[in-house]
């Protein structure tokens, strides 16, 4: 059983003003895998490092089994770590890449020749063993990366956006084969990508960052369908969330620009009780939850509004329509059957008891 | 057109390649031949060729004892200046702080000291501590050539990742074993260079160890210098001690070839 606990962590670099990373307060059970994502320079790679003990703890303490850990120095913390740029040793050939910690701790030469053997079978790297990487793929070196981690048989697993080198296709096949390498090993992993679609597809739970700040913690659906500010509602889900600065009018939402929409009751009676009656907001809408097909413009007769699409994507299933609202940019996910050419006006309707609702302000979600 | 120049540039090129191993010929040849026959023509083939010179050369260097001399000293100080020099940039390269930094200019600095400006105060501070002999010279390199290799190992150093540093340390590694199985390592195409810049100075230095050594540490340059007399040269000795002399140096050269792999760090990382 291994619990991780990171206990208000701060960051500050000597030189910096600000901190980097602030109050990071998370609480990771056994054999969970944790996804940090954000943006560039929001902390989470520094957060990773706190953890494996390459970066100083400011304030705040790491645990491990309800050990601190912050003085402890990386190589006595049994975890291993997955470098973005694999970190491959050049002189070195497969297997010795793999056995190298191993041998460093004077390991039993016959059971290391069997962990790592154990393990290129898994990565399917056996017949690879003599290689030197400068010998392997993207994808190969990647493995060799993996497997030297795994055959520490470590209590955590570090992995700092280990697929951002390697081309499309193969990340996504390298993305399935890391969570079953999870399901397998049945240790915690914590895992750090700026790609959404990442950590959508191999999180039990995500830790959203932004400006060195926890946004939110939650499964992907959590994340997805009850973001608790604008800045995640924008984050998670590709193509982004459409945001629409608004007025709550008479039981609608209106704006200069076009948009003059009746608010479902439900979501109508909070925000008054609220107290955002007559005030400003921020809408938030989904793509896919903008609708231009005949049907839909049906069902959802008040929450129509007069667009001009821009730039049309066929996407194969879907078509990404970028489109203009007065001088509002927003792009509505459609089926490929109603596709639009760029230069036509239509009407498009919001599925609005799907949609989101900030305070202008604050930035924090109100429904 | 593209063919012609294409000639035209490999015979320029065969040329010049002539002209630097033309000194080679001369030496070659020159040390297979009577001193009537060098006087004759230094540029005719041997004609007798005598292996003498090479019986009678070997005698008076005292080739075994000065081959020694120069082989303890050379292999020594270089690996003295391999070792010194790779860690001192290791960390010069690794801290990135102020000192270091003005670390780093000092030692680029202390290139641009000519010898002959410290030779006397240095021979007389080491005279005064008994060190005149073959170890207060390999101390001495290694004050001297330091310099240089610190500058070219920090250059090769700065592009080797840090992340290289920290895949070993999190697999458990300490300083020293970072330092012996991974960055020593990556750095092999370098101390080849390092290696073969210093051997070939070190082996062919006359003028500090002229000043440093006892005759009886004496190295095959200083030997060499028997063979020049104030009235008389012995050329046919001299050429045939220097073609000995050189077999050294070119056999290490052949043997590092191997190691001169172009891009050995492809594949360390993306």
């Amino acid at each position: 059983m291994v619990e991780i606990n990171l206990d208000h962590i701060y960051k500050k670099y000597p030189e910096a003003k600000d901190y980097s990373v602030s109050d990071f307060d998370l609480q990771i059970k056994d054999g969970e895998f944790i996804v940090f994502v954000g943006p560039s320079g929001c902390g989470k790679s520094t957060t990773l490092r706190m953890i494996a003990g390459l970066e100083e703890i400011t304030k705040g303490d790491f645990k491990m089994e309800g050990n601190v850990m912050n003085k402890v120095s990386p190589k006595d913390r049994d975890i291993a770590m997955v470098f973005q740029n694999y970190a491959l040793y050049p002189h070195m050939s497969v297997f010795d890449n793999m056995a190298f910690g191993l041998n460093i701790r004077k390991n039993d030469k016959a059971d290391t020749k069997k962990r790592v053997e154990d393990a290129a079978k898994i990565l399917g790297l056996s017949e690879l063993l003599d290689r030197k990487p400068a010998a392997l793929s993207g994808g190969q070196r990647q493995r060799v990366a993996l497997g030297r981690a795994i055959v520490r048989d470590a209590k955590l697993f570090l992995l700092d956006e280990p697929l951002s080198n390697l081309d499309a296709k193969l990340r996504v096949q390298m993305r399935t084969e890391i969570a079953q390498l999870h399901q397998r090993l049945g240790r915690n992993f914590i895992y750090v990508t700026h790609d959404q679609v990442e950590a959508m597809t191999m999180a039990d739970r995500i830790v959203i960052m932004n400006a060195g700040r926890i946004q939110q913690v939650g499964t992907p659906a959590q994340l997805y369908n009850e973001p608790v500010n604008k800045f995640v509602a924008g984050f998670i889900g590709s193509p982004a969330t459409n945001f629409f600065d608004v007025k709550l009018e008479n039981g609608h939402v209106v704006n200069d620009e076009g948009i003059d929409i009746a608010v479902p009751e439900g979501q109508l009676k909070t925000l008054k009780e609220k107290g955002y009656d007559g005030k400003e907001i921020t809408l938030g809408v989904r793509p896919e939850d903008v609708h231009a097909e005949e049907i839909a413009l049906q069902t959802f007769p008040n929450a129509k509004v007069n667009a001009t699409v821009v730039v049309s994507e066929l996407m194969g299933a879907n078509t990404m329509l970028y489109s203009k609202l007065g001088n509002i940019d927003f792009i509505a996910e459609v089926n490929s059957r109603d596709y639009h050419e760029p230069g036509d006006k239509l009407e498009m309707a919001f599925e609005m008891t799907k949609a989101h609702y900030f305070d202008k302000e604050t930035e924090e979600t109100i429904i | 057109m593209k063919k012609r120049s294409t000639t035209v540039i490999a015979i320029v090129g065969a040329l010049i390649g002539l002209l630097w191993l033309f000194p080679f010929y001369m030496i070659a040849t020159n040390s297979f031949k009577t001193p009537k026959g060098i006087f004759a023509s230094v540029l005719s083939l041997p004609h007798p060729a005598t292996g003498d010179n090479y019986v009678n050369s070997f005698k008076a260097l005292s080739f075994v004892g000065s081959l020694t001399n120069s082989l303890i000293i050379t292999i020594c100080s270089v690996l003295l200046i391999i070792i010194c020099s790779s860690m001192a940039a290791y960390a010069l390269q690794r801290n990135h702080s102020k000192l270091s930094g003005g670390l780093l200019l000092l030692f680029i600095s202390s290139m641009l000291i000519p010898f002959q400006s410290v030779m006397i105060p240095l021979t007389a501070n080491f005279g005064g501590v008994h060190m005149l002999n073959m170890w207060g010279l390999m101390f001495m390199y290694l004050g001297f050539d330091c310099s240089l290799s610190i500058f070219l190992y920090q250059g090769t150093l700065s592009s080797i990742p840090l992340a290289m540093d920290e895949a070993a340390e999190m697999e458990g590694a300490n300083r020293w074993q970072i330092y012996f199985k991974v960055i020593l390592p990556m750095l092999n195409p370098m101390t080849v260079t390092v290696a073969i810049l210093n051997i070939i100075a070190i082996w062919n230095d006359y003028l500090l160890p002229s000043l440093v050594l006892p005759q009886i540490q004496y190295t095959i340059p200083l030997q060499m210098f028997n063979f020049f007399g104030e009235f008389t040269k012995q050329w046919h000795l001299a050429l045939a001690g220097i073609t000995l002399s050189v077999i050294p140096v070119i056999l290490f050269y052949l043997f590092a070839q191997k190691w001169i792999i172009k891009g050995v760090t492809d594949g360390a990382v993306k």
